[in-house]
């Protein structure tokens, strides 16, 4: 299921919160973790195994952590568990990418398995894998309650697209926490601030950039005008969902990390991946980098940890080749900043966009296209003059929501809303932007899932 | 922050909704969409493995939600003070003209062309011909929006189909001083489908009548298909012509009327499917009972259903297919019938989209 369809909206959610509301304390991560079972089977009803398996293991393994400290069964354990959860997410994720590598290369012919990618799969086994880990390096203690462990891993969401939530940023809430009003109001405002950013935004602009990528012949400007659309997009769906997520964690009485903060204003990719899915970043950094010892190991090691950390952001987004190009894109233009460019970037507010706009722009080209020949002809056409006159029609249709897309990208959204100061006009802004969202959704001839890759 | 009560406007909104979707009365048939809609799909272990009830599920919430219509036009209201010239694949054009947009060939048409070669080649003896009109956006190029991209059916004919035995309408049509296509539907105007006919007929050396000799009637305020999925604030009404020669019999699906109108349809939503009560699989005009009757086969889509009144001059017998409701076999239909001619008449979107013209081949 997702969030941004009427059935969410109109059926599982007050449902759920309906059962919440009668049931006693004792029991709500049970109805939670049963309701989120529910919401994740709804698409896929098979995997609702590995989401068992998953609550299982992990709960099996950190708790023999827990029980087995100072001995070496901890490394045993844990062991098991993080070889379960990259097992499943290479498994289900990347065992086709494989096999077609293996029978280009030695001319084979194994067969490709026939598996849809589990929702979220990419999400839940980085949770998971994090928790039994904080349970090895005793920064949390394993829980015994095999309920509240499971309403964790399952909690509907963060489930399926971020943010990235670890154990130790909810273990109070998940015992102790309480539905009340403060909570339910402010959740809701971030509810729908999420959903309007999907459905109004990301969808209306998503059409632009559908549209562009099946032109026979565009021109040169069309296809700048793609990227923007593509750029736009992207960021509206994920920030949109991180915080659909983190309003209905917020609804239930849970605080999720934050997950964007205005990428678009950075002067740098340094910058760019402190604002961009923060939570992916610091996941990386915090059992990647550090362990392979980040900086401390002389400029060498330094660039090899960083290029094994941007091939796996990278691959993490998608088993193509393009995803790993990508994550190698911005490898190469961090280090380049790192030894060079940052000082520059960082004193100059209007060249460092000059450099950072269009190379955003580029390596969405990478990110979105995944047939690399139709990639390289894209790429080919950005920097040709090919004229043509089709963007005058989609600047005209599109003109409002590319400068609404603008608007909410900067800060300058917050600014003009802060502006009004009046709470009548506020609520009602955004009061009416969830009823258009919903009359979006009604007439729902496009409303993409764009992580299915993920 | 002052008083804020927007989280519980939301929390109102959704369990009125909630409740309101419960106890709506379901709907089955939306004329304001003019179609069908999704009702309770059926709940068992078959269907839930499946996957397929989540997906018919889903459908049947938005299907079914509370005051559909409502949400629907707020859209297109929105849509509108958005400046978008388009909606659901609709381009609103200039001077109420509305029309598909197509940007890129559908996969299907390549393989329709296949099966086209496959077919002329399974009969070299007999008369066929071929006739595919274009839709009314590669025509009137003028009243498409500025600068809307689009393809150009008739480059893709001119390209490809002069290999087949094909009636070019197109440059009839270019010059035509009437509207040949109407303005909200999909179809050729009655006059359209005049200028085909004489084109084609002479094309097999008979003589068409003139248009002034058929008696015309009118049905006003028809809308059509590309209204009912583009859903416009702002439109203009087409009126619908249509001819009811006199004929001896025409039969379908074990019904047997003698007229090839039904006229009440012409009083509702849906006029165009008057022409020749829709489209029946299989269909038979008598024209004249005669000992050995000169015989056609149409092979067809909708757009033949106001052409095909104008051939009851012509021939005595009018064999109609329409290969999406048609499980018979072409060959033992041809084999046992000794037809004068054949027409295969398709739009363009139909033949660039249907697979059914697999079934050209048996």
């Amino acid at each position: 299921m997702i969030f941004s369809s009427n059935l969410f909206i109109f059926q599982f959610l007050p449902i759920i919160f309906l059962l919440l509301l009668i049931t006693p304390k004792k029991y709500q991560n049970l109805i939670l973790f049963i309701g989120s079972l529910i919401f994740y089977a709804w698409g896929e009803v098979r995997y609702i195994f590995i989401m068992f398996a998953s609550v299982l293991v992990d709960y099996v393994c950190s708790n023999q952590i827990e029980k087995n400290r100072l001995t070496h069964k901890t490394r045993i354990y844990l062991w098991i568990s993080v070889f379960f959860n990259l097992g499943m997410l290479f498994a289900f994720k990347y065992s086709n990418f494989f096999i077609s590598n293996l029978n280009a290369l030695f001319d084979l012919s194994f067969r490709n398995v026939n598996l849809t990618l589990p929702l979220g799969i990419s999400f839940y086994t980085f949770q998971t894998m994090s928790y039994t880990i904080d349970v090895y390096r005793n920064k949390v203690k394993a829980d015994s309650n095999i309920i509240d462990f499971g309403a964790y891993v399952c909690l509907f969401p963060q489930l399926i697209a971020g943010p990235i939530v670890r154990y130790s940023d909810i273990a109070i809430e998940l015992k102790s926490r309480v539905l009340n009003f403060e909570n339910m109001e402010k959740g809701i405002r971030i509810f729908l601030l999420g959903l309007s950013s999907k459905v109004l935004l990301a969808n209306n602009i998503g059409m632009l950039w559908d549209e562009i990528i099946l032109l026979p012949n565009p021109s040169t400007i069309t296809l700048w005008l793609g990227l923007i659309a593509f750029g736009f997009q992207i960021y509206f769906d994920f920030s949109g969902y991180s915080l659909m997520a983190i309003g209905l964690g917020r609804m239930l009485g849970f605080h999720f990390p934050d997950n964007f903060n205005y990428p678009y204003i950075s002067q740098s990719m340094t910058d760019f991946w402190n604002r961009w899915h923060i939570t992916l970043g610091s996941w990386f950094k915090e059992y990647v980098y550090i362990p392979l010892g980040g900086n401390r190991k002389g400029a060498l090691r330094l660039a090899i940890n960083l290029f094994i950390v941007w091939f796996l952001t990278g691959f993490w987004h998608g088993a193509e080749y393009n995803f790993i190009l990508w994550g190698l894109y911005f490898y190469v233009l961090l280090i380049a900043e790192k030894f060079l460019l940052l000082p520059f970037l960082r004193k100059h507010p209007i060249l460092s966009r000059l450099y950072f706009i269009p190379l955003i722009l580029l390596g969405w080209a990478i990110f979105a296209i995944s047939d690399l020949s139709l990639l390289a002809q894209y790429i080919a056409t950005l920097f040709s003059l090919t004229s043509g006159y089709e963007w005058i029609y989609y600047l005209q249709n599109y003109g409002v929501i590319l400068l609404l897309c603008f608007v909410f990208a900067t800060p300058v959204g917050k600014w003009v809303i802060n502006k009004i100061n009046s709470a009548l006009i506020q609520d009602g802004l955004l009061y009416l932007s969830f009823i258009i969202a919903v009359a979006y959704l009604v007439d729902s001839s496009y409303n993409p899932f764009l992580y299915f890759r993920f | 922050m002052k008083k804020s009560w927007v989280a519980q406007a939301f929390t109102l909104t959704v369990l009125l909704l909630f409740i309101a979707n419960m106890v709506a009365p379901i709907r089955v048939f939306s004329k304001f969409e003019n179609r069908y809609l999704a009702q309770l799909p059926p709940l068992n272990v078959n269907q839930i493995i499946s996957n397929q009830f989540s997906i018919n599920y889903e459908t049947y919430v938005n299907d079914q939600f509370f005051i559909r219509d409502t949400w629907i036009s707020t859209k297109a209201l929105i849509e509108r003070l958005m400046m978008k010239q388009e909606n659901n694949g609709i381009y609103f054009g200039k001077d109420g003209y509305l029309f598909d947009k197509m940007i890129q060939y559908p996969d299907q048409l390549a393989i329709n062309q296949k099966y086209m070669n496959e077919f002329l080649a399974l009969y070299p003896q007999l008369p066929i011909s071929v006739m595919i009109p274009t839709n009314s956006a590669s025509l009137l190029l003028d009243k498409l929006p500025n600068h809307a991209p689009q393809l150009n059916q008739y480059t893709w004919l001119k390209e490809n189909a002069s290999d087949w035995p094909w009636i070019d309408t197109f440059s009839i049509f270019e010059s035509s001083k009437k509207p040949v296509y109407y303005k909200t539907d999909h179809h050729w105007t009655l006059y359209g489908a005049y200028l085909a006919y004489s084109e084609w007929v002479s094309s097999i050396g008979k003589t068409p009548l003139k248009w002034e000799e058929f008696d015309v009637k009118n049905a006003e305020e028809f809308l059509g298909t590309y209204y009912s999925k583009g859903k416009p604030s702002v439109f203009q009404f087409d009126t619908l012509s249509y001819i009811n020669p006199s004929i001896v019999s025409y039969s379908f699906a074990n019904t047997t009327v003698n007229t090839l109108i039904d006229e009440s349809k012409l009083s509702q939503f849906d006029k165009y499917s008057a022409f020749l009560y829709g489209n029946p699989g299989f269909a038979q005009i008598i024209t004249n009972e005669s000992e050995q009757p000169s015989k056609v086969l149409i092979i067809k889509d909708s757009y033949a259903n106001s052409f095909i009144p104008f051939l009851t001059q012509h021939f005595d017998q009018i064999d109609i297919v329409d290969l999406r409701g048609y499980s018979g076999s072409i060959k033992s239909l041809v084999s046992s019938q000794d037809y004068d001619q054949i027409l295969i008449l398709s739009s363009f979107a139909q033949f660039s989209s249907d697979s059914n013209f697999a079934k050209l081949r048996y």
